[in-house]
């Protein structure tokens, strides 16, 4: 069936030897093109308080993203969850009886620890712990969430450690990461992030 | 595992004596759109890695998924492979299950996400071990490293072996690898090839 050239028709005059059919060829192509991508914004871009404000919020989303348990949030008791990698904890996460008591706004908080995650910016995180408080923020048009984030973590590119305090919301169809806001502290100098 | 590929090899499929079998016409059409739905479903599932698409790519990456797990319920009725039929078809259960949790929240959509992550593997297991049979019959190579392929998937994702960005690479050779198979079943069923 090798010499059948008849049906190695669908492939391309520049691949004749193999049967790899185009459409998956151009899918690998394709693939290995934007591992190409990955790659290289991986490990290229600067460490800008801004990327690392996005890292910080990011890497706490991938959390509620990946875990299964926290993504519900059935919260009994405290719990702890992390992302796909275990680059990225929140540990005692629990919500305070104040709004089931006395009624009001519920909120929830954690802890936030990094354990060498490396965000598509390039910047690379570790330590923590970072305080997170959680609540909502659902309007009409979208159920969302408002974190706010405060503490140090170490960056690559800083030999100090970098002090964050970050707000931003979080729609919960996406967990992206949008209207952040807050101060960057790094070696001594505050940078404030605007939306 | 011996005696169960041989009688599919007597089951030769006839796939231009059977019509109506086919959700769009012939067989070439279904697994077209089968194989290209699960290539483009992979591509924007690593694309995610690069770009935040929102809620409609997760929606689009879900449709191809079925699409994909459809394509394979149309393999497993052609060569008449019980178990990949039944595999197939509980995957395209558990996507309809995984619907739920797009829509409701609280502890019915965690008993929702945890049910669909176990039927899946189970899924899984049982059609790609089915498809092995598919050895004697379609291009041996081929159909070994897509079942190694998926199974190991499966481990890997389960035992969290890999990072991200690497697993995604995995994945996305498997459904290229799948693709391609399907590719090779329409070669393989289409009346210029009858000499087979």
């Amino acid at each position: 069936m090798e010499q059948d050239k008849t049906t190695t028709s669908t492939i391309g005059h520049w691949v004749t030897n193999s049967q790899v059919p185009r459409p998956v060829f151009i899918f690998a192509c394709l693939i290995l093109l934007m591992a190409g991508i990955k790659a290289i914004t991986g490990g290229w871009v600067a460490n800008q308080p801004a990327s690392i404000a996005t890292a910080i919020g990011d890497g706490l989303m991938s959390v509620f993203h990946d875990d299964k348990g926290l993504k519900n949030m059935t919260l009994i008791f405290t719990k702890d969850g992390r992302n796909n990698e275990g680059s990225v904890e929140l540990r005692d996460v629990g919500a305070g009886l104040g709004a089931l008591i006395f009624g009001g706004t519920p909120r929830v908080g954690g802890k936030l620890y990094f354990q060498n995650y490396q965000h598509s910016s390039g910047v690379i995180l570790n330590g923590g712990p970072l305080d997170i408080e959680l609540s909502n923020a659902t309007t009409e048009t979208q159920k969302a969430g408002r974190y706010k984030v405060q503490g140090s973590v170490s960056a690559s590119g800083s030999n100090q450690p970098v002090y964050v305090q970050l707000d931003f919301i979080s729609p919960a169809e996406t967990y992206g990461v949008e209207q952040l806001s807050g101060n960057v502290t790094i070696n001594g100098k505050t940078t404030p992030i605007q939306p | 595992m011996i005696p169960a590929s041989e009688s599919h090899t007597a089951n030769a499929p006839s796939a231009t004596a059977r019509s109506g079998f086919f959700l769009s016409g012939t067989l070439t059409n279904d697994l077209t759109i089968a194989a290209l739905g699960a290539m483009a479903g992979s591509a924007v599932s690593y694309l995610f890695l690069l770009v935040k698409l929102g809620f409609a790519g997760a929606v689009f990456v879900y449709g191809c998924k079925i699409v994909m797990y459809w394509g394979l319920l149309q393999v497993g009725r052609l060569y008449q492979l019980t178990w990949v039929r039944r595999g197939a078809s509980l995957l395209l259960l558990t996507k309809l299950i995984g619907l739920l949790p797009f829509v409701i929240t609280g502890f019915t959509a965690s008993v929702a996400t945890w049910l669909t992550g176990i039927l899946e593997a189970i899924g899984i297991m049982i059609t790609f071990i089915d498809i092995w049979g598919l050895r004697r019959t379609v291009n041996q190579p081929l159909v070994t490293a897509v079942v190694v392929g998926f199974v190991a998937e499966l481990f890997i994702g389960a035992m969290e072996l890999l990072p991200q960005p690497v697993f995604y690479l995995v994945k996305s050779a498997n459904v290229g690898l799948l693709a391609w198979l399907f590719y090779e079943i329409i070669t393989q069923n289409s009346p210029s090839r009858s000499s087979r």
